[in-house]
């Protein structure tokens, strides 16, 4: 590939000029309308819902280890803040989005805490649990969210797609700021740490817990505060739009195939949500099963070929170049 | 309630509970005793009742052969995904893998079979212990599959030479390797069992239940709960925790039928909150 | 990174293919349906209609009528799909199978086409008002709920004669459907009637036992499921078992007409549910259904479902107004169906179209019953027993004497 012509640190260098070229482009694109760029422009815009997403998840996830299945909970809550707020009690947008992030929080601090009892797999299966748990309550109470008939947005508490994608492309930026932020900080050294080995970072005195919570807590408001934006530009939510596993696994994956914990990670595993719709918009209507299977495969061959994501392929690359030049 | 109301919940919790624990043993049995976190179990679970449906239904093929056959197949699959795809042991790589796999899975169901829904529509005759106290037959037949296959399986993995070398490779891998065992030819096989139970759970399942394409995220889910509170490979646990389910959600049903659902989830969550001392000899994940 | 770049640049590339050369020789349909996931089943059934309407429509305006079929698999791409198709120039758009309408709807009328939808009930559009090309050919679920409790009250009148207060009925559904059998507690609690039993399972049900059980103590003389998928096909299956025999039986949609009931032989006769136009109604009030049906049977080896027949009866409604409009302009399209006014007993489905200032279908109805009789086989037929103009057979109400 054609980064082995380059030292690492102008490799570096390339790689944020290109973020910047990239964020300079998306930002200047809708100023040249044609049909093209608002497909374009639909493309980007569901691409950087799930890059911001997966870099909320990975603040918990990837910098703390905490590796959720549920994070579509928090998804969910901010959705519906918003929807219900708005649409049945009549609150201001702010209001409703400070509710989704209390709620959010306040289940991110449990999540948290039961994550000092179980790790792993287990808290994994407690995250699938309480979102599932959720996913039944807003069936149910439709009192409150109106079921699965949705609680629907009148024209003026929704946005187009136009502003929605400007909205989203702040959106990704204030969290990878956040996430940068969160990485140098001593909040993301402890979470290392306790991330690589809790022993030996207890024994050091340090006390896992609060770091926990805090990395839980940051990351549960940003996806809430992701699920709030979401409805706006839907204009409707509704239990299995929102609650749903295929949301959570998406974040997941995405930071998966970019390389989980690191900060460029899910930006670069966002390539995925490109490969699924145009497998989908290729394939999909005359062979409905095969973008399923190209999807999968994709999967799998990441999983044997690249089973710590693509930045972490990059940086051994780095590490190489550095020990045979250094 | 009348006494043969209460005894007819707890017969139908009990039965229905033990199909439960059938159809999760083999993903208990993956993520305790093998580590392997498959998310492509439920995927699995409908492509066998699928195709045991279109065998029995569409292709003519006998029972029998169905019987013999689709276990052979399902060991053949379970021992070359393990070997192939599955030799990283990666909580995230697991993941990775196994949910490309359900999805090829689906779309394979998608493309041989159509996303229409199967049944085979069987109305099942009830065994009376009482005028007003009856079992299903079929359940019932359930129950001891599930108890004979369970049982079988847990004295093959203490008493078989064979069953000795894959806990000798589950508990110490490096040590059984030292011995001259060959761990990955072990572990497949172990994996391939695993299959064999998804296999005779859905050949039940299909005579039980009809099946759509999104019955498998259903039977997922269920499954994790259930392999969850058994204590993670322990099939005799397994067979008893799915039991303790069965009776919970027919009373919960029965009462309180709208909450069933959560009521069982926050159950879960609970119980392995305050029994996660029970998970920490879990190995690695 | 470059990896990345590249598949952008791909995508831009191919979209550009896709975009620019817009013909005006064909007439561009959309569809965005469901043909993976959750309802790839009814969304399969609405695409295969859409393409047998346009065969046997022909052409409008002398165009050849061209589908562009597209697989959302989930309601999140829903919009980048509609994106997608607008962006090739397609700005006619009948609506697939879909529990989340609003959103692509919702879109595609924001950005300039037109959307007729026959196949969703919820009338979220239409009630806020000011989508002028957005055209609602369904009643909403809230009529279902009505008319459910409607039937209901009605049957047991006249079939169990038992006063409203007498009855005994019980709402038992899956959390899809809540907000129907909500509606339906909510309007029998109004009159005063409220039901016996109202329970919303979760979709994990794998026992009826014990909700049956709890039916059969209350000595329940009305279920009325509102059940959506396989759920259906085991109550009823567990219920014959059981020896749970209501008197009536009166399912709130599409969970009991499908096909595999008739799998379960004698366990589905009685069963009666309430529908949208169904492909089994009398034929000779609904000109072209025979039709439909035979051709349907004939490529794919199996009977249209409701969605079926929906998705055809509103193409071919709006393939018909857009050649009286004369041109594919969305303003006289759009124009031309709030005023067109189409008899009931002219269209496939037999409803007329005509529309209100919201859009609102005012002739999509009457809603029709239909019931599991025995059919010549041995095996249950499900036969279109209400209206009486579009029944093909008398019901048999109590089906089971008590």
């Amino acid at each position: 590939m054609s980064f082995r012509f380059l030292s690492p640190a102008a490799l570096r260098t390339t790689g944020y000029a290109g973020v910047a070229a990239l964020v300079a482009a998306v930002a200047i694109l809708p100023f040249f309308p044609s049909p093209s760029v608002t497909y374009a422009m639909g493309l980007i815009l569901q691409i950087m819902l799930f890059v911001y997403l997966a870099q909320a998840w990975n603040i918990a996830g990837g910098f703390a280890g905490l590796f959720s299945l549920g994070h579509s909970a928090f998804f969910g809550l901010g959705a519906y803040s918003y929807a219900i707020g708005v649409a049945k009690y009549g609150l201001d947008p702010t209001i409703c989005f400070l509710i989704g992030s209390v709620l959010a929080a306040g289940l991110g601090v449990v999540t948290a805490v039961i994550s000092t009892r179980l790790s792993g797999m287990f808290f994994a299966m407690v995250t699938l649990g309480l979102n599932e748990i959720l996913l039944n309550l807003a069936s149910q109470l439709t009192w409150l969210t109106n079921g699965d008939a949705g609680t629907y947005l009148r024209k003026q508490f929704t946005v187009s797609a136009g502003t929605a994608y400007y909205l989203f492309l702040a959106l990704c930026i204030a969290i990878f700021v956040l996430a940068a932020l969160v990485r140098h900080s001593k909040l993301g050294t402890m979470c290392v740490a306790v991330k690589e080995n809790e022993a030996f970072a207890r024994a050091l005195g340090v006390n896992p817990a609060p770091w926990k919570i805090a990395a839980v807590v940051i990351s549960a408001i940003a996806t809430a505060i992701g699920g709030g934006f979401f409805a706006m530009y839907q204009g409707i939510v509704m239990p299995t739009m929102v609650f749903t596993f295929s949301i959570s696994i998406k974040m997941l994956i995405v930071t998966m195939i970019g390389g989980v914990g690191t900060l460029w990670g899910p930006l670069v595993g966002a390539f995925l949500v490109l490969f699924d719709e145009l497998v989908r918009a290729s394939l999909g209507a005359t062979f409905g099963g095969v973008s399923l299977i190209a999807y999968g495969a994709i999967l799998v061959f990441s999983a044997l070929f690249l089973p710590k994501g693509i930045m972490e392929a990059v940086r051994r690359h780095l590490l190489d170049r550095s020990a045979r030049h250094g | 309630m009348t006494f043969d109301v209460f005894a007819t919940l707890l017969l139908s919790g009990i039965f229905t509970g033990a199909l439960y624990g059938l159809f999760a043993s083999g993903l208990t049995f993956q993520l305790g005793s093998l580590s392997i976190a498959n998310f492509g179990y439920g995927s699995w679970l409908i492509l066998a009742m699928y195709t045991t449906y279109f065998a029995l239904q569409v292709w003519g093929v006998p029972l029998v052969a169905v019987i013999v056959v689709l276990p052979l197949a399902y060991f053949a699959a379970g021992y070359l995904i393990r070997n192939i795809l599955l030799r990283q042991e990666t909580l995230a790589v697991q993941i990775l893998t196994t949910l490309g796999i359900a999805m090829i899975v689906d779309g394979v169901i998608i493309m041989a079979y159509s996303p229409a829904p199967r049944t085979l529509g069987i109305v099942e005759p009830l065994f009376y212990i009482t005028p007003g106290i009856h079992v299903g037959q079929l359940r019932f037949l359930a129950f001891v599959v599930a108890a004979v296959a369970l049982i079988a399986f847990q004295v093959f993995l203490r008493r078989s030479y064979l069953g000795k070398m894959i806990r000798a490779v589950v508990e110490e891998r490096e040590t059984a390797q030292l011995m001259g065992i060959n761990s990955d030819r072990v572990l497949g096989i172990a994996f391939g069992l695993s299959f064999v139970l998804i296999a005779i759970a859905a050949m039940l399942m299909i005579h039980l239940f009809p099946v759509t394409t999104s019955a498998g995220a259903v039977y997922q889910l269920m499954s994790f709960l259930i392999a969850t509170i058994a204590g993670l490979g322990n099939m005799r646990g397994a067979f008893l925790a799915g039991i303790a389910i069965g009776v919970l959600n027919a009373f919960l049903l029965y009462f309180a039928a709208s909450y069933a659902t959560v009521v069982l989830f926050t159950v879960f969550v609970v119980v392995l909150v305050l029994f996660s001392n029970r998970t920490a000899g879990i190995k690695h994940i | 990174m470059k990896l990345f770049k590249t598949l952008v640049l791909a995508a831009g590339t191919l979209s550009l293919a896709g975009g620019a050369f817009a013909e005006e020789e064909t007439f561009k349909v959309g569809m965005v349906t469901y043909l993976t996931g959750d309802w790839g089943y009814p969304g399969t059934s609405t695409k295969r209609s859409l393409e047998i309407a346009a065969e046997t429509y022909g052409t409008v305006l002398g165009k050849k009528i061209e589908l562009v079929i597209v697989d959302a698999q989930n309601p999140n791409n829903q919009i980048p799909e509609a994106q997608r198709l607008m962006a090739q120039g397609i700005k006619h758009f009948i609506q697939g199978y879909n529990l989340v309408p609003v959103p692509l709807a919702r879109y595609v009328v924001d950005n300039g086409g037109l959307m007729a939808d026959g196949t969703s009930w919820f009338p979220d559009l239409t009630e806020e008002g000011g989508y002028d090309n957005y055209f609602m050919f369904m009643p909403s679920w809230k009529v279902f709920s009505q008319t459910l409790v409607d039937y209901s009250l009605k049957f047991g009148e006249e079939n169990l004669g038992k006063k409203p207060e007498e009855l005994k009925i019980a709402l038992i559904g899956n959390p899809i459907m809540s907000y129907v059998g909500d509606e339906a507690a909510r309007i029998l609690t109004e009159k005063g009637y409220p039901p016996a039993i109202h329970e919303t399972y979760g979709n994990d049900i794998a026992d009826f036992t014990p909700i049956i059980t709890k039916m059969k103590e209350a000595g329940i003389d009305i279920v009325i499921p509102y059940q959506l998928g396989s759920d259906a096909e085991l109550y009823r299956r567990q219920a014959a078992g059981l020896g749970h025999t209501p008197p009536i039986l009166l399912a709130a949609g599409v969970g009991y007409d499908q096909p595999e009931f008739a799998n379960m032989g004698d366990a589905a006769l009685g069963s009666m549910s309430l529908s949208y136009t169904v492909p089994e109604m009398r034929e000779e009030f609904a000109p072209g259904l025979k039709q439909f049906k035979e051709t349907y049977q004939q490529k794919y080896g199996e009977q249209p479902v409701t969605h079926g027949l929906q998705t055809f009866a509103t193409a071919m409604a709006f393939f018909q107004m857009v050649d009286k409009a004369g041109s594919l302009d969305i303003d006289k399209v759009s124009k031309t169906m709030a005023e067109t006014e189409i008899e009931r007993g002219k269209l496939p489905n037999y409803w007329g179209v005509k529309f209100d200032a919201n859009h609102n279908n005012l002739y999509a109805n009457p809603l029709i019953i239909g019931q599991w009789v025995p059919g010549e086989n041995g095996k249950p037929i499900y036969k279109v027993v209400y209206p009486e103009e579009l029944a093909v057979e008398k019901p048999l109400i109590p089906y089971f004497k008590k």
